[in-house]
């Protein structure tokens, strides 16, 4: 598979905002350096870092489904470019609303990934704890019901469209104000 | 003319990610949405289907809203991402 990769950063002002989706695997430690390398362009004090790493699991797979279409080699994961991005830019600047940070970087994978591999960063910069972990968890519950992707489980044998869930539908409600 | 684009489980149903049609005055998705099946098969029904999200211009759309020419309108399942 080629090497695919789309962009967007937006310096609003108020936060840098990096948007990255692309095939291959990304290293949390180089993408940390790269947001402080953001912060200080910036000159602005930063106390905190939050981060969260999603990856490709294979507890989704029930026995059912095993027995007829073996084992779960990964996921495939196709995207809408353009509007993927646009919508991630949508709520990182939601986010940055309510809980002003300096910066914030999101990248996400699409193509075939094994168990195991990461799938998506989130990584928010604020002054405080507090605007950090609450940005970070509000773009990652957000992404989840609204950034346009979309997994298929790669069997053995088989594929399966991976199909929305209830509890991250629930999960987006609870930042309603 | 009418850019229309398919993803995951409906561009593997339909057998197309892309396709064009033309524009007509004051139609709505809905209105084109019928047009479009009329045109291709019953197998199109499932533009219809209420799970199916349609989006104009990259932004989610509702059914009545009314198309201008060259929009570009994109069906697709609930998003799984993360």
């Amino acid at each position: 598979m080629g090497k695919k990769k789309s962009d967007s950063q937006l310096n609003s002002g108020t936060a840098d905002i990096y948007i990255l989706v692309q095939t291959e695997a990304f290293d949390l430690a180089a993408e940390v350096n790269a947001l402080e390398q953001s912060i200080d362009q910036r000159h602005e004090e930063v106390g905190a870092i939050s981060s969260f790493t999603g990856q490709v699991r294979s507890a989704d797979q029930d026995r059912a489904t095993m027995s007829q279409s073996g084992k779960l080699l990964g996921l495939s994961i196709e995207h809408y470019p353009g509007m993927t991005e646009k919508n991630l830019l949508e709520t990182c600047q939601i986010a940055n609303k309510r809980w002003p940070f300096t910066a914030c970087r999101v990248i996400h994978r699409v193509g075939f990934l094994t168990i195991g591999q990461p799938i998506v960063l989130v990584l928010v910069a604020a002054s405080h704890r507090q605007q950090a972990i609450a940005a970070c968890e509000f773009i990652i519950d957000h992404l989840k019901t609204t950034a346009t992707f979309w997994k298929k489980s790669i069997f053995e044998h088989d594929t399966a469209w991976v199909e929305a869930k209830l509890s991250d539908q629930l999960a987006v409600k609870k930042w309603q104000p | 003319m009418i850019k229309l684009l398919f993803f995951a489980s409906i561009k593997e149903q339909l057998g197309k990610g892309a396709f064009s049609i033309d524009y007509v005055a004051n139609e709505s998705l809905l209105k084109l949405t019928e047009r479009l099946i009329d045109q291709q098969s019953d197998a199109w029904q499932l533009l219809l289907e209420p799970e199916t999200v349609v989006s104009c211009n990259q932004r989610i759309s509702s059914r009545d809203h009314i198309v201008s020419d060259g929009d570009e309108i994109a069906f697709f399942p609930p998003v799984t991402g993360g």
